[in-house]
């Protein structure tokens, strides 16, 4: 007997794809919700409005503060009883990941929207642009390419948080890693090969992201 | 339908949430005391252009901090003992998951301190007649670990947070003897919201130190260059 055995992770390969399958769909999902949070976030905590921005602060540092598995252990077991309404495994994940990726993209929307410079948001008033144009024509297009790597730095975050769903036995990844170790007693190789897979995932991610960076860059003008 | 808040019985027996605290600040100094010596260390190799050592340790880095402090946590507890033959205590094994995780983190905190000394310093010492090594030692290094200062600060709060993972493997820390309490007393709301209230509290204070620390810092650092 060899004692990395590879044949385990080949044998058991349709588990841990539904497992990818899940980490990206939980992660994706939270990400995308995340960035949306950030948005309201972000611009309440840039506004002028006393209240919207110490709420914005407050949101911020609840959701950054708290470890996000204690996050999911209370959507997934007090908030039924707050309620009365059982989210599923998924949604207990989810809503946990994403008020966690809202946190991060709030601060990232709000030092963004601060990075256009003042006259910016100046010139687009004076040309009679009201705040929602200005924001869709002026700000947004610049804030986004200065927000896009910290975005990247988010995703990455929020998808290897997503492994604590494991903890509340949402199929993931490392959940199915641990259905093969256990089942198989090959702990080696189900858990070096979901670190494996939470590499070439994440590496994966960041490599694609830095292309399309590079041609944000190339193309826009800075 | 309401529900009636009831937070007497989680807090009839305070121990249960004293010991998980020991827990967690036993886990979360054992993982500062692994983090902080191998990440400089780490700091130290990479920017030292030493061949191969130096490529190897920027490929450590970069791969250890893909893989989610939680897997690195079942890895340490479940894969390393059989791999190496050695016993491993769920402290041991979340200790060293999340003080070599951190280590990457901290290696590149440091090294961003290393270079953030001026370049003056270095020539200056050199003019002054000290080794390397005194150059090193007694000017950079100070200097550098000052300038880091309120990014470790935010690192040592990512790894405090990270202490709630080792419940997973039956540590007993906070998060795992308050997953008790609740299965025990039928109170999750109560006892997860406990929690969660006290996480935000504490870590919050941290924050709010490494931030009063930060502006100290700048405070000082531009009286020195005035």
């Amino acid at each position: 007997m060899s004692w990395f055995d590879m044949s385990v992770l080949i044998k058991n390969y349709r588990l841990l794809i539904s497992g990818i399958d899940a980490t990206v769909a939980v992660s994706a999902a939270s990400i995308a919700a995340g960035m949306v949070i950030g948005a309201i976030v972000g611009m309440a905590g840039s506004s002028s409005n006393r209240l919207l921005n110490w709420l914005a602060r407050a949101y911020v540092e609840t959701f950054r503060n708290i470890p996000v598995i204690i996050l999911v252990f209370w959507m997934y077991y007090a908030l039924p009883i707050l309620i009365a309404w059982q989210a599923n495994r998924f949604t207990s994940a989810f809503l946990a990941l994403a008020l966690y990726a809202g946190s991060y993209c709030g601060e990232i929307w709000r030092s963004g929207l601060k990075s256009v410079a003042r006259h910016q948001t100046e010139g687009a008033e004076a040309l009679g642009f009201g705040y929602w144009s200005s924001m869709r024509y002026v700000i947004l297009p610049q804030a986004a390419r200065n927000m896009f790597p910290s975005f990247v730095t988010m995703g990455v975050d929020t998808t290897k948080m997503s492994a604590v769903a494991s903890a509340i036995a949402y199929p993931e990844l490392l959940y199915k890693g641990q259905l093969v170790a256990g089942t198989f007693y090959r702990p080696i190789e189900a858990y070096t090969g979901v670190a494996v897979i939470f590499i070439v995932i994440i590496g994966g991610f960041t490599i694609a992201m830095d292309w399309v960076e590079r041609r944000l860059t190339k193309y826009g003008t800075r | 339908m309401t529900y009636e808040w009831d937070f007497s019985q989680i807090f009839n027996d305070p121990d249960v949430w004293i010991e998980g605290l020991k827990g967690t600040v036993q886990l979360a100094l054992a993982g500062l005391a692994i983090a902080v010596p191998v990440g400089l260390l780490l700091a130290l190799l990479r920017i030292s252009r030493i061949p191969v050592i130096s490529y190897v340790v920027v490929w450590y880095i970069n791969l250890v901090r893909a893989i989610p402090a939680l897997v690195l946590i079942f890895w340490f507890f479940f894969a390393l003992p059989v791999m190496a033959g050695v016993q491993m205590g769920e402290l041991q094994a979340a200790s060293f998951a999340l003080g070599f995780q951190g280590a990457a983190f901290f290696a590149e905190v440091f090294r961003a301190g290393i270079q953030s000394v001026a370049h003056g310093q270095k020539e200056a010492g050199k003019a002054s007649a000290l080794t390397n090594r005194q150059i090193f030692v007694e000017i950079i290094l100070p200097q550098a670990i000052r300038n880091s200062l309120p990014v470790l600060v935010t690192m040592t709060i990512e790894l405090t947070k990270g202490t709630a993972l080792a419940g997973s493997v039956g540590f007993p820390e906070l998060a795992y003897k308050a997953s008790e309490l609740a299965n025990r007393t039928y109170r999750p709301l109560e006892v997860y919201t406990t929690l969660a209230l006290f996480y935000l509290v504490v870590i919050s204070l941290m924050s709010h130190a490494g931030r009063i620390l930060e502006r100290r810092l700048s405070n000082s650092q531009h009286k020195a260059e005035r």
